[in-house]
């Protein structure tokens, strides 16, 4: 498992300031729960230059009917397991939808309401089979 | 045409609207490395991390906004060398133009609060003595009083912002923005209590 170069680490950074990026969501989940980047590369089990391409893709809108697409698209391209990455964005959505919920706003309602419907509705494949 | 048809290719899926969220990654991957190898062959005095930083916003200003770039005049390639160059210019320009209108106290770090013990000569040590005087009178806490005068002198690395306002083990994004909060509102403060129009009077009349 190795670390991020210098290089990587601005750009991981740098794209966790922008909604764009999936390294938005990666860096405020690493803020939140006090991690290091290191640790979501252990999550992941993959290598900096695999993390660095997942925090470059587009994230991915939670509930939305491509998002098991667009985790295979994901995994495809940067080489990180599916179920692990799914099974973490999950996880980032919901804390997110949590906390969110707590501020009491009604656009994060919704994404409180459709993250539930997500954990509750069966799993259509067995990609997600660790997600328990 | 100029553009290449991996180019194209990539280009259609940015636009699509399902888009693969792999597209900006591979963008990344395939441009920006170069890109900003070029721009630092070209301008090697030139702060990395500026060069680095001109070039994500470039390629992020793509990805958001794909019609932006023309397939007909240039290719990607060609593109984003231009447009990244353009924008550091601007940069570089916008940088200059603020270090001018704060060259009487360009040396403001080094005489700081012992002005009275280096000042070359007369005008500047008036000058000095005249900026000191209203920024205290301007700012009663010590801390806004340091913040206000890196903005004067054009400070724009923010790790002497995280080091003054004391955010080092702050998160970057956190310390990014918390740092530009306090800038805006050191300068809101400048403003509405007449620095600007000091400022202008110190030149009129030093300058």
């Amino acid at each position: 498992m190795n670390t991020l170069s210098e290089y990587q680490d601005f750009l991981l950074k740098r794209a966790s300031q922008n909604h764009t990026y999936i390294a938005y969501s990666l860096m405020s989940f690493v803020v939140k729960n006090n991690m290091k980047v290191n640790n979501l590369q252990d999550e992941l089990a993959c290598d900096s230059d695999s993390l660095l391409k997942l925090a470059l893709c587009r994230r991915l809108a939670f509930g939305d009917s491509n998002f098991q697409q667009g985790i295979q698209q994901i995994a495809g391209y940067t080489g990180i397991d599916a179920t692990k990455l799914a099974s973490l964005l999950k996880r980032i959505a919901m804390q997110s939808s949590f906390s969110q919920v707590s501020k009491g706003s009604t656009l994060t309602l919704y994404s409180f309401v459709a993250a539930a419907r997500e954990r509750k509705a069966p799993t259509d494949s067995s990609q997600l089979s660790d997600d328990k | 045409m100029k553009a290449t048809v991996e180019e194209l290719t990539l280009l259609r899926q940015l636009a699509a609207e399902q888009t693969d969220p792999t597209t900006s990654a591979i963008l990344f991957e395939k441009y920006y490395p170069v890109t900003v190898d070029k721009l630092r062959k070209k301008y090697r005095d030139v702060d990395e991390d500026v060069v680095r930083d001109v070039v994500f916003e470039v390629l992020t200003g793509l990805i958001e906004n794909p019609s932006k770039y023309d397939p007909e005049r240039a290719t990607l390639a060609a593109y984003l060398a231009m447009d990244a160059q353009g924008d550091l210019l601007n940069k570089l320009k916008k940088g200059d133009q603020e270090k001018k209108s704060v060259k009487f106290v360009e040396d403001w770090e080094l005489y700081g609060n012992i002005i009275e013990e280096v000042a070359t000569n007369s005008d500047e040590k008036q000058v000095l003595s005249l900026i000191q005087e209203k920024l205290q009178e301007i700012f009663w806490e010590p801390r806004d009083a340091d913040l206000a005068k890196m903005i004067i002198r054009g400070d724009r690395n923010t790790a002497d912002y995280v080091g003054l306002l004391g955010l080092s083990e702050r998160p970057f994004d956190e310390q990014q923005a918390l740092v530009k909060q306090h800038k805006d509102r050191i300068k809101r403060v400048l403003e509405r209590k007449g620095w600007y129009t000091f400022e202008e009077k110190l030149k009129q009349r030093f300058l």
